[in-house]
């Protein structure tokens, strides 16, 4: 397993799967690392999806 | 108690079993499925609205229902189980719970199985669900249950038929509006009081929204990361003739296709430590099965939402508000 590790806060999650400009701009910064995110971006993702019903 | 004549008497006719032999699958599928029936019989005449509701158990049903085996025996071919009930010493007369239970049940268990549309007393759509998952002995070698209730001097008598069956999936489909069948692995319900919902994800396609009502509840719950298929009245897009959702009548678990989208299933190790332990990243991707992402592009364009749909302004709100309100340093 890669030692890259990175921790990706809840704005740069949504980026990514948005795509787009921001997505292009972060891109290099993690491909090929191992990605986590932290329960709270779980909760925050969750918030969203609740907000948008 | 006469152990010849026991309260609860139940008769298999049919080539799956012989005289005096019944296979332990058959057994506990079935004992399983009329244990719900009942249960959820009697959370209805206790006045639940909808008897299959998660919540706390109510523990005087189940000691009521509760029943023992007490004995296999013999009609010539048939298998013939008696049962007592675990509770020794019941209420007043009248005022029986668990014999109203076992009445209602098997009373309306030969309403239910005629043409009829109206459900009888203790009746709701998770009791038909708990018999109809009974019946599906009929198509593994079974071609009849009586059923005797001893608990008056002129007992009860019940016939559960592969006719009656069929008339009970009827009634489960409803009224026939453009009613489909999906089939696939049941993931990410959603049991929230407004718009309980999940998703059915064939082996090949899309996956399908399915909404569902709370009678429904525990059946879907219970048949989470499983293979099924469902019955119920669809939406399409007029344009592709997709269906965008389906209102669930039916749902039933095929066992014997559980290998199919098995891939959709969580993979990975649980980790076995104790909540305080602090397990490093490595080892909670290796729990989880999370690899290093080789092609980031591969999550472009799955956010659900629109570009400018406001998520990060809202999440930069959300946790800047607690610190003007003074809840965060």
């Amino acid at each position: 397993m890669s030692d890259a590790k990175v921790v990706l806060d809840t704005n740069i999650v949504s980026y990514l799967m948005k795509g787009g400009p921001l997505a292009e701009a972060y891109a290099p910064h993690v491909q090929g690392k191992l990605l986590a995110i932290a329960f709270i971006t779980v909760g925050e993702m969750y918030f969203g999806a609740e907000n948008r019903n | 108690m006469n152990i010849n004549d026991p309260l609860l008497k139940i008769r298999f006719d049919g080539k799956a079993v012989g005289s005096g032999k019944i296979p332990v699958t058959h057994l506990l599928w079935f004992l399983t499925s009329m244990n719900k029936a009942l249960y959820r019989t009697g959370r209805v005449l206790t006045g639940e609205a909808e008897s299959v509701r998660r919540g706390p158990q109510t523990r005087s049903i189940k000691e009521e229902v509760a029943l023992d085996l007490m004995l296999l025996t013999h009609g010539s071919p048939a298998a013939v189980l008696g049962f007592e009930r675990q509770l020794s010493e019941t209420a007043l007369p009248g005022l029986d719970l668990g014999i109203e239970i076992f009445e209602k049940a098997l009373s309306g268990l030969v309403t239910v199985q005629q043409s009829d549309d109206t459900l009888p007393a203790g009746y709701d759509a998770g009791v038909l669900m708990a018999w109809r998952d009974a019946g599906t002995l009929f198509s593994q070698g079974i071609t009849k249950i009586n059923f005797t209730l001893n608990h008056r001097k002129a007992p009860l008598t019940a016939t559960f038929t592969p006719e009656g069956f069929t008339r009970i999936q009827e009634r489960i489909k409803g009224p026939q509006t453009n009613i489909r069948t999906v089939e696939g692995r049941l993931l990410m319900a959603d049991f929230k009081e407004h718009g309980t919902r999940c998703r059915v994800h064939p082996s090949i396609g899309e996956p399908v929204l399915c909404l569902f009502d709370e009678a429904q509840r525990d059946e879907v719950l219970e048949d989470i990361l499983h293979y099924v298929r469902i019955v119920g009245e669809a939406k399409e897009d007029p344009l592709t003739g997709r269906i965008s959702s389906i209102k669930i009548h039916d749902i039933e678990r095929l066992e014997d296709r559980e290998g199919e989208a098995a891939y959709l299933l969580p993979q990975g190790t649980p980790l076995s430590r104790d909540f305080w332990d602090s397990p490093t990243l490595y080892e909670l991707a290796q729990a989880q099965n999370v690899r290093p992402m080789t092609d980031v592009r591969a999550l472009f364009g799955t956010w659900p939402g629109e570009m400018n749909d406001g998520f990060e302004e809202a999440i930069d709100e959300l946790r800047h508000s607690h610190m003007r309100k003074g809840g965060l340093p």
